[in-house]
């Protein structure tokens, strides 16, 4: 601690640091030092932006800008703060009132209900905005059959061929998760679910929000 | 090896040899405990979850008519009105008109206190205060279960840095934020009008900002428009959530914060469920009845009180009764030249106050839900209010009236004359108490499992700092080395006041006992004036958090029993040191 307050003492000494020695006294270097100490015990998970996770969820239901579920998904994800990232200065000054999703240039704003400065952290409004974009992607008329088709190739709609299996279930699970790793006991309880759904294109539906509402998938690496 | 295999071989790894039934089964017990906790807004480990909601009031109040007892101990207490003069008549430091055929408009004032409890507050104390039924309660009530502490010294004279050092005394962690790092809440921690240096949390948690003219929508509209699909089919909805709580099991091998992930998304689908537009309805409901309380604290007669507003007093353009410059751009200032005071303050309303208490009160009973939905809460509350004054003279040398004039009366009143001063901020304090009264009647009416939801809150009333005593009569200073701190709780047992102040003192050209602090006894600052590190360390003691300034000790000790807090002997009578 003495070192530490050494080098503050030197630093705040040059005569650039006037304002910087007005905070000397502010901060109390003793209990900053203690305040920091305790932060370090704190867990702390920080989640992807929201620049990662519109780009995750259009790579996994490859959406291109002409399908509507782009701007309903960009609507969602811009919403408010929830999703953090992307705060510059013409940002703060476009946002004044109403949403963020109702600004022209959504993604050059700072969300105005969250601190932008805090980091991305996972929170009720983040969550409930991802279900809702899941469900865009789930249901839409263009999103559902390109992602499909990447986990059955050659996917036509209402085929009953085309239910989950096991095998399926592994590789649709590896388009969400980079680790790619569902335990056995995952697959047992997915295939429950898909099997108390007689339409296999529902079952898939269930299945993709198991999926695409684990959150993890979203965090930051 | 690439990243992306390196991971998928280092988990996958673990995920085979680790996962086994047993852990799953360990996992599982946790995420059942876990939801019986958080049905009951229990923490993990069984103590009932604590709320901490923060009204910081803007401007800087004036403490000696409300929350700084400057003679707690009655008239035994040393005691000054100026530095210099020692003469009432000269002074800001009234809570009391007294007849004076001599003084403008026939009144002076004077320091006058009641008793409450073992002390003795301000004499606005002796009062009513608005209920919602149309009924007057006494103000009295409001003190059962007060901790007013004073004689605080902040280091800087700046409005909005003290404002949010009350509650992030340093760069390190908020009160807020270690009360969100424990919530389970689906909302830890919201705010109105207080920005980010309000709030730090230890796990990285951010507040919700809501705003002003959305004030439900803000918080709430993330959960609305989720549509059919979120409601229906309960049986498939279950096995979702099933295979969910498996992988949430899982997930905690991967990080150990990332189950905290998946309880996000159980509170967001159970929000998506409820009956929001039932809710706002509620919301709206109790936003009227909180401007209700506004306007009836400031105008209604059946709250008049001896000495204060049952006083028909007629103004003139003289300094006791200058309003503010601020509204006019000028220096030359605005005088009410009326027949009778009490008109200063017609059709008055303080923005968003209402609001805001409603918006508290809904976040930490839940409403018709019953499950709090916010832990932490910070508002900042509007100092002053608009309000048309039935005949007022702008300027000095002004012989034509102006009838019905809007103005703007600021807590920050540093232009305004004695007697304008006294019945301003006395009606924007009682407006503030009847909020607060009605706030905390509602947490009482919440039962947990230990006593009420008040017990387990802590409301903390702060401002940027006292005001300092004008020897001329008109406006008063910035009172940085003498603030007070006033906490709410029902954990708090009784009345209780605590700190030292100087019987005289004078800072820059103001003088007079209005509240700078003075050396404390004991071990609490080693014979130094309380900082606001003690303060904010009280406050985490009640809450049971640990401090984010413990080199500053608590003036107070919670029974880790009873939860009720109580002084220690030796700060427990406030003194006035000359």
């Amino acid at each position: 601690m003495r070192s530490i307050r050494f080098l503050l003492l030197l630093v705040l000494s040059s005569p650039a640091c006037d304002m910087a020695r007005t905070r000397l006294v502010f901060m109390e270097p003793e209990s900053v030092v203690q305040s920091e100490k305790l932060e370090t015990f704190g867990q702390s998970l920080q989640l992807a932006d929201r620049s990662y996770v519109e780009s995750a969820l259009k790579d996994v239901f490859e959406v291109t800008p002409e399908f509507p579920e782009a701007k309903q998904l960009e609507d969602l994800i811009y919403f408010d703060g929830s999703f953090g990232g992307g705060c510059d200065l013409y940002g703060a000054s476009e946002v004044v009132s109403g949403t963020a999703a109702q600004a022209e240039f959504k993604r050059a704003s700072c969300g105005i209900k969250l601190s932008e400065s805090q980091p991305v952290t996972s929170s009720a409004q983040r969550m409930a905005q991802t279900v809702k974009a899941c469900d865009v992607l789930i249901y839409g008329a263009n999103t559902f059959p390109r992602v499909m088709a990447k986990v059955i190739p050659g996917w036509t709609a209402g085929r009953a061929a085309n239910r989950p299996t096991p095998e399926r279930l592994k590789v649709a699970y590896a388009l969400f998760d980079r680790t790619g790793l569902l335990p056995d006991t995952v697959i047992e309880k997915l295939m429950d679910l898909s099997n108390s759904v007689s339409d296999a294109d529902e079952a898939w539906r269930w299945v993709l929000k198991a999926y695409c509402e684990s959150p993890e998938f979203l965090q930051a690496w | 090896m690439d990243r992306r295999k390196f991971l998928k071989n280092t988990i996958g790894g673990i995920g085979g040899s680790i996962l086994t039934s047993s852990l799953i089964d360990f996992y599982l017990l946790n995420v059942y405990r876990g939801m019986i906790h958080q049905a009951f807004g229990l923490p993990q480990g069984g103590e009932v979850e604590k709320k901490f909601l923060n009204v910081a009031v803007y401007g800087g109040m004036p403490g000696w008519m409300w929350n700084i007892p400057l003679r707690p101990n009655g008239d035994s207490d040393a005691f000054s009105y100026g530095y210099q003069t020692n003469d009432p008549s000269k002074s800001m430091l009234w809570t009391k008109f007294v007849s004076d055929s001599a003084a403008p408009g026939g009144f002076s004032g004077r320091y006058e206190h009641t008793r409450v409890g073992d002390w003795h507050l301000p004499h606005l104390w002796s009062g009513l205060i608005a209920r919602p039924d149309g009924q007057t309660e006494q103000m009295s009530k409001l003190a059962a279960n007060m901790l007013a502490m004073r004689g605080i010294k902040l280091q800087f004279d700046d409005h909005e840095g003290n404002r949010y050092r009350n509650v992030r005394p340093e760069k390190g962690l908020s009160i807020g934020g270690l009360v969100a790092d424990r919530a389970t809440t689906p909302m830890p921690a919201i705010a109105f009008d207080a920005g980010v240096n309000y709030f730090k949390s230890a796990k990285g948690i951010s507040q919700l900002e809501l705003t002003k003219d959305q004030t439900f929508a803000s918080a709430f509209s993330s959960f609305q428009g989720a549509g059919e699909r979120i409601s229906g089919n309960a049986t498939l909805q279950s096995k979702l959530d099933g295979v969910l709580d498996l992988m949430k099991a899982n997930s905690a091998l991967k990080n150990s914060s990332l189950p905290t992930t998946y309880s996000d998304r159980v509170a967001a689908r159970k929000l998506m469920t409820k009956d929001l537009v039932a809710l706002e309805a509620q919301f709206n409901t109790m936003k009227s009845k909180y401007l209700d309380l506004i306007t009836r604290a400031i105008s209604d007669p059946l709250l008049r009180l001896e000495g204060l507003d049952n006083v028909a007093m007629p103004g003139q353009v003289s300094k006791h009764f200058r309003l503010s410059t601020t509204s006019d751009g000028s220096k030359q200032g605005i005088y009410y030249g009326g027949d009778d005071i009490r008109n200063l303050a017609a059709n008055a309303s303080i923005p968003w106050l209402a609001e805001q208490f409603a918006i508290s009160e809904l976040m930490l009973t839940g409403g018709s839900i019953g499950s709090a939905f916010s832990s932490s809460i910070n508002i900042v509350a509007f100092g002053g209010f608009f309000a048309k004054a039935d005949k007022v003279y702008v300027g000095e040398s002004s012989t034509a009236p102006v009838l019905n004039r809007q103005y703007y009366f600021p807590v920050d009143s540093h232009y305004v004359g004695s007697h304008a001063h006294l019945i301003l901020h006395s009606k924007y304090a009682r407006a503030l108490s009847s909020c607060l009264y009605e706030l905390i009647t509602r947490l009482k009416g919440v039962s947990l499992v230990n006593g009420s939801l008040f017990d387990s809150t802590l409301i903390a009333v702060t401002t940027e700092f006292n005001r300092t005593n004008d020897q001329l009569q008109v406006g008063t200073g910035h009172g940085y080395t003498g603030s007070g701190y006033t906490l709410f709780s029902g954990s708090i047992p009784k009345t209780t006041v605590v700190g030292n102040i100087k019987a005289d003192a004078a800072v820059e050209n103001f003088g007079g006992t209005w509240g700078e602090g003075a050396p404390m006894g004991g071990t609490v600052s080693n014979g130094n004036v309380l900082s606001i590190g003690n303060a904010v360390s009280t406050a985490c003691q009640i809450l049971g958090v640990p401090s984010p300034t413990p080199l500053y000790p608590s003036l107070a000790t919670r029974n880790p029993v009873t939860g009720k807090v109580s002084v220690p002997e030796v700060w427990a009578r406030p003194e006035n040191i000359s």
